[in-house]
């Protein structure tokens, strides 16, 4: 009775803890942004910012390559792992494990692979394809264990099986009978390559492109109170896209939790 | 609604590793025929199945359709239609999304498929679940969509596998009873897969008896029944005992156990040979032992279990001869209490001899 008296107490004690752990860094470098002068506050660091033209050019073309690194993520992937689910079950392990290569492999060292690759195509060293193609390996991990998992949930032979027997070729069953189930991994594939994508620096620094992470590490060198005002927005960003995974995938979740097997 | 079809399997064989799940399987189904295939687990039903739809490939052998080879069609373009022993709706679409789904993909009008969709529903008798997702429908209900959304394509032939095993007990006996109107309100050729035999012998024109990959016997419900043709079958479909003997003359046998003979009536067996009787619990008579003695034929036993089976109760009995499974009418079970010392008598007329193995 008494054990379980204390822990609600220390339940919060931890949650606060933790939260003030975020918290406090947060608060600071929120102070720290809104400061004008010694004792005045502003919007004024913000305002830099935004009408700084880096600020919108680097931050337009990370978010042209977030897009481009998840079309191509997930054109590559669904079918992938649709096909190793169905058809080479044995593989997966081994997947798997490619899979989490780019956490072994330092992103620096995949940089200097592709330019001693493709050293002979130069044209390709500086197209943007190029780095779109690297963040797709870079986000391999997540995308692979989002779509992993959103499969694994379904009862993915007999649904395949099903809609053969009613007389759909296996893209069209990807296509119409799988992948509206996959809702929620998908999104949540797309969002967290999109977070690496904005965060990505040492790659697109190697290879010379001027990214949003690439300019935050600029004004970061440079200006100090713009830099707090650049960390604030950009953490803005995150909220807003983490937000929508959160309202896309619950609308679509109340409708219809998948009760495929009693 | 739909032209029926003949089925033909031949000589199907397909290996799993060092199981040969299907050994050799011939089967011809008429066309508007409904064919069972019975067998206990692991012998190679689902498998005869999945390739006949497509899903599998054999190792050798033929599937035909009205006499054509189906062998290099893939399973989408076969036009069977299955319905699966696990829950197969999609579940991001709602009844009638699934049954339009096929209808669809063969490029039909709107108007065409909200007809063909009704239309089986109504069979289906699920009319008024047509908004529904799958989660929304108990588990008979998710059959009988699973069923409507093959039958709206017209397949050609219908495949089912174990469909209500995963029903309750009640709820299984009606659906089977309603995929039999079905079919033959329909005249849509059948294949139907199942481990029960009861379930078999209620549903089935015809039944085909597999074990360890290959068909052991094909006939109607009454033939598999009443003439099982090894006692595998005979043991599998119905109760049955089973009598070790040796052929003494020619008109009788001589139980193994007791020396026991039995008048069957003139054969054309070898003497001496070694048999095996098999003894429906019905071809079992009892009468209450009462010091009569002399009929060579009458064997003392004592009563050991009752099992109360509703019209019938099931004696379980020990004699010279072993232990015998024999049915009397429940009425007349009162009057035989447990331990109490009976004559049995064996029907002549239904014991089945088989070679001993
Ligand atoms: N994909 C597979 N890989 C390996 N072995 C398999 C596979 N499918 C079936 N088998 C084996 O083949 C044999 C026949 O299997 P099958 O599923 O056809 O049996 P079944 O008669 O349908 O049994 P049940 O009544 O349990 O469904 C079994 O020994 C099974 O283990
Ligand atoms: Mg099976």
């Amino acid at each position: 009775m008494a054990a379980l008296k204390r822990f609600p107490l220390w339940s919060w004690f931890w949650l606060l803890f933790a939260a003030a752990y975020f918290l406090l860094p947060l608060y600071a470098t929120l102070e720290f942004s809104l400061q004008t002068g010694a004792h005045s506050y502003g919007l004024g660091w913000y305002g830099t910012i935004i009408h700084d033209p880096e600020f919108r050019h680097s931050l337009l073309f990370s978010l042209r390559l977030a897009l481009e690194t998840v079309a191509l993520s997930l054109v590559l992937m669904i079918p992938t792992v649709y096909g190793i689910h169905l058809w080479l079950p044995s593989a997966r392990p081994v997947v798997e494990f490619i899979s989490v290569l780019p956490f072994v492999v330092p992103p620096i060292a995949l940089a200097v692979g592709v330019i001693g690759l493709f050293q002979g195509v130069p044209w390709f060293i500086s197209s943007t394809q190029l780095l779109a193609l690297l963040y797709v390996i870079q986000a391999l991990p997540f995308t692979y264990r989002a779509l992993d998992a959103g499969m694994s949930a379904l009862d993915l032979h007999t649904l395949s099986d099903a809609a053969k027997s009613v007389g759909a070729s296996w893209p069209k069953t990807l296509w119409h009978v799988v992948l509206p189930n996959l809702r929620t991994a998908v999104l949540a594939a797309s969002f967290l390559t999109i977070a690496i994508v904005l965060g990505e620096y040492t790659i697109s620094s190697l290879l010379l492109f001027n990214t949003f992470a690439v300019y935050i590490q600029h004004i970061g060198r440079t200006e100090a109170y713009s830099a707090a005002a650049l960390a604030i927005l950009s953490f803005g960003f995150t909220w807003v896209a983490m937000l929508a995974i959160f309202v896309l995938t619950r609308g679509r979740a109340s409708r219809r939790p998948i009760a495929m097997v009693r | 609604m739909t032209g029926s079809a003949g089925l033909m399997i031949a000589a199907l064989r397909k290996q799993f590793g060092e199981t040969a799940a299907v050994d050799g399987v011939d089967l011809e189904i008429k066309p508007g025929e409904f064919l069972s295939l019975l067998g206990p687990s692991g012998s190679g039903k689902t498998t005869v199945l999945r390739i006949v739809a497509g899903f599998e490939e054999p190792d050798s052998g033929s599937v035909l359709v009205n006499g054509s080879s189906i062998d290099n069609t893939p399973a989408h373009k076969r036009n069977m239609g299955m319905v699966f022993q696990a829950y197969s709706l999609f579940p991001t679409m709602t009844t009638r999304q699934n049954i339009e789904f096929g209808l669809r993909l063969r490029g039909m009008s709107k108007r065409e498929r909200a007809d063909k969709a009704n239309e089986a529903l109504e069979l289906v008798r699920l009319s008024s679940h047509g908004d529904r997702y799958a989660h929304q429908l108990s588990g008979g209900e998710q059959q009988r969509v699973a069923l409507a959304r093959a039958l709206a394509l017209e397949p050609s032939v219908l495949l089912l596998d174990e469909p209500l095993s995963a029903l309750d007990a009640k709820v299984r006996l009606h659906l089977r009873d309603e995929i039999r109107a079905i079919q033959s309100r329909l005249g849509i050729t059948t294949l139907y897969v199942t481990h029960d035999q009861e379930e078999a012998l209620a549903i089935s024109d015809r039944i085909a008896v597999m074990s360890t990959g290959r068909v052991q016997q094909v006939g109607t419900p009454a033939e598999i029944y009443s003439a099982p043709a090894s006692s595998f079958v005979a043991e599998f479909v119905g109760t049955t005992n089973r009598l070790d003997c040796r052929v003494c003359d020619d008109e009788a046998i001589a139980f193994d156990s007791s020396g026991t003979r039995l008048v069957l009536g003139r054969h054309a067996l070898q003497k001496d040979t070694l048999m095996v009787a098999l003894i429906r619990p019905e071809g079992i008579s009892i009468t209450p032992a009462n010091g009569s003695g002399g009929d060579e034929s009458l064997v003392a036993a004592a009563i050991r279990r009752h099992t109360f089976l509703g019209a019938t109760t099931r004696l379980e009995l020990e004699s010279p001869l072993g232990v015998l499974l024999a049915d009397v009418p429940s009425a007349n079970a009162v009057s035989l209490p447990l331990g109490s010392e009976v004559l049995l008598s064996l029907d002549a007329s239904a014991v089945r001899l088989l070679p001993r193995p």
